[in-house]
């Protein structure tokens, strides 16, 4: 009974809200009914009126419209490889259109990409591939509908272009000499003994499968390094970190660790530092980062390797523009490999690190 | 709802799609070329033609979130017997049975324990993807037989092939939705389980059946997909069930069950394919397509939601 009168109270409240709710219900209904789906309608077109507008840009006619197409908008490595793509075409005089899928793992977005390219009329495409095999028949398609096409970063198979009978110029880094650089500076650095491990990249694609082979062909050679552990964490910093974490508590006696990239270093590094063995592990990887950079100059990482992904994208577009001006060009470019240290970034770069 | 109206809503997306399409080709030379047109059908084929059983899915208020690794699966499954110098038939039979099994195996589980298809698809999604992975050790296989090639590189009085397959498989889906049993008692079940049961229509029968669409549908796939990179790799497919079922919800089917329409799916497939085309044509950045799609998504379910209050 004591709880009847509160309920009075609110119950009226409730029939106030009510009719407001039944009201707003209605209206919605009403204009859902009346312009539900013209308005859903007028207001995508609007949208996208104002997205096409806005963006579209013109481009010049009369100069050579290059493509770059890259496959990860997230890794700095592509950004860099777009700005020195950027800054040489523009020395060069040539329209740049750079297109980028989402992951490394989207082949048939950069397929579509390719293809759309293609209908544009593009004149030449400088391409990563996110596939070195599922890229072939549509570049041979390019290349067959007179566009000029230049591989960079990745290489395409070996094999598969050969059964397509489909040939391109490469510019890129010997990925295999790379890996083997970082592991000799790594095995060095450990004494020549202890127990080491491999954090790879995504099984499969050539250039993951050159890193791994560089690594090994170094170790194979030094009797008292012992591989303990090789995995894949995918190039991804959150995997390498959960996959480092696993492999130090198989191998407390770890000494030293290669990542095939440095986003799984940083992940690796993080690892070691909740395990607290900072020091402990020697880690190199590959291409060097600004955040890699920070973490050899705090002392959590020993080495990495710049393998030039500006200078990648600059060739590549070069390349396209020779060949389009008629004039010779190499059918293999190798762009340079350094090996960043703690030296290297102090002496050389003159890098001294955030505060 | 007056006739103008219900007619707008049957129609709602190919109107989207159509006024876009006329937007795009004011704005680039390019877009209303026979050959992007094309191009646009090849690259939407295969979300199509997964989307067709995702549609069947859905309408019974369960989702297959399994489809884009048992993709990979199944191009695996073909790719290596291709490779070992089995015939076409055999390779291209083997990827769609295993789509089928891994179907059964899904819907089984779901009807067999009454458990979340959200759930058993999640398990099946890293099931799958680890299996192909597993296979090669990872390494992708390519060099197919040009015969096999041929469907996806094909084509017929202009049409290339994975558009031909995908609009068969259209067709083929709308007409068993429509105007089978088996059609109906999916929108019963989906619509109204307890009702459907009652009217004598085995709803767990049902459900095992759409699955096993769904895997069937994603083992096609993975024959055009492989037959288009001339290579399979274990990584291909990743994310793709996401863009599958954004088609069927933008094509206009209830993510609560009981309303379905394929047809609406495909254009919910083209409308994704013609805004990512038209983005790349205008140089527009990638972002943009993302943020368009997802407020076409979100959109169609807002409708779909005061269709249902409606009704």
């Amino acid at each position: 009974m004591e709880m009847c009168k509160p309920e009075i109270a609110t119950s009226q409240t409730v029939a106030d809200s009510g009719l407001l709710l039944a009201m707003t219900d209605r209206g919605l209904r009403f204009l859902s009914q009346v312009i539900g789906r013209a308005g859903f309608i007028l207001g995508i077109i609007l949208f996208c009126g104002i997205v096409l507008c806005g963006f579209s840009n013109e481009a010049d006619a009369k100069s050579y419209r290059i493509a770059l197409v890259m496959k990860a908008v997230t890794n700095p490595f592509f950004h860099a490889m777009e700005q020195g793509a950027k800054t040489e075409a523009e020395k060069l005089g040539v329209t740049l259109l750079p297109a980028s899928v989402e992951r490394e793992t989207d082949i048939d977005k950069q397929i579509g990409l390719v293809e759309d390219f293609i209908v544009k009329q593009v004149d030449a495409i400088v391409i990563a591939p996110a596939s070195s095999q599922g890229l072939v028949p549509v570049l041979k398609l390019a290349q067959s509908e007179g566009i000029y096409v230049v591989n960079i970063d990745n290489p395409l198979d070996k094999d598969a272009t050969k059964q397509q009978g489909f040939a391109c110029p490469f510019v890129g880094s010997d990925n295999q000499l790379g890996s083997s650089i970082a592991t000799y500076a790594l095995v060095a650095r450990m004494g020549a003994v202890g127990e080491i491990a491999m954090l790879e990249g995504i099984p499969g694609v050539t250039n993951a499968e050159l890193r791994k082979a560089g690594f090994l062909s170094v170790i194979e050679h030094v009797p008292g390094i012992k591989l303990v552990a090789s995995q894949t964490a995918n190039w991804e910093t959150e995997q390498a970190f959960n996959v480092t974490s696993n492999i130090l508590t198989a191998h407390p006696n770890l000494r030293g660790l290669f990542c095939a990239n440095d986003n799984m270093a940083l992940g690796a590094i993080a690892a070691l530092e909740a395990a607290g063995k900072t020091g402990e592990v020697a880690v190199t990887a590959y291409d060097n980062l600004e955040a890699a950079q920070q973490a050899i100059l705090q002392g959590k990482m020993f080495a990495t390797i710049e393998q030039h992904p500006e200078l990648m994208g600059a060739y590549g577009v070069r390349i396209a523009k020779d060949h389009l001006d008629s004039k010779p060009v190499e059918d293999y470019t190798r762009t340079p490999l350094d090996l960043i240290d703690y030296q290297y970034l102090v002496k050389v770069m003159g890098i001294t690190g955030k505060p | 709802m007056s006739l103008f109206l219900r007619m707008l809503d049957r129609l709602g997306v190919g109107i989207v799609l159509l006024l876009l399409g006329v937007l795009l080709a004011f704005q680039t030379e390019y877009f209303l070329t026979w050959k992007n047109l094309s191009n646009i059908l090849t690259q939407t084929s295969v979300t199509m033609i997964m989307a067709v059983g995702m549609t069947f899915v859905i309408t019974t208020a369960e989702i297959d979130l399994s489809i884009g690794s048992l993709l990979a699966l199944c191009a695996m499954v073909s790719g290596m017997l291709l490779e070992a110098g089995h015939s076409i038939v055999i390779s291209v039979g083997a990827g769609i049975l295993t789509g089928m099994v891994s179907g059964l195996i899904a819907g089984g589980i779901v009807v067999t324990w009454g458990l979340p298809s959200f759930i058993v698809t999640l398990g099946l999604l890293y099931i799958d993807r680890g299996i192909a992975l597993l296979l090669t050790d990872a390494k992708p296989l390519y060099g197919f037989p040009e015969g096999f090639t041929m469907i996806a590189k094909g084509s017929l009085i202009g049409l290339p092939f994975p558009a031909l397959e995908a609009m068969a498989a259209v067709v083929l889906g709308q007409v068993v939705l429509s105007k089978t049993a088996f059609g109906r008692k999916v929108v019963a079940a989906g619509g109204n389980p307890v009702a459907a049961r009652l009217s004598g229509v085995s709803v767990g029968k049902i459900k095992m059946g759409v699955f096993l669409l769904s895997g069937l549908c994603a083992g096609v796939a993975s024959i055009i997909t492989i037959a288009r990179q001339d290579s399979a790799t274990p990584i291909v497919g990743e994310g793709q069930e996401l863009d599958v079922i954004a088609a069927v919800i933008i094509g206009g089917t209830s993510l609560f069950g009981g309303r379905g329409t394929v047809v609406g799916t495909l254009f919910g497939a083209l409308l994704m394919g013609v805004l990512r085309n038209g983005l790349t044509l205008l140089d527009i950045a990638s972002v943009w397509q993302k943020i368009v799609i997802g407020c076409v998504i979100v959109v169609a379910v807002l409708l779909d939601y005061y269709r249902r209050k409606l009704t």
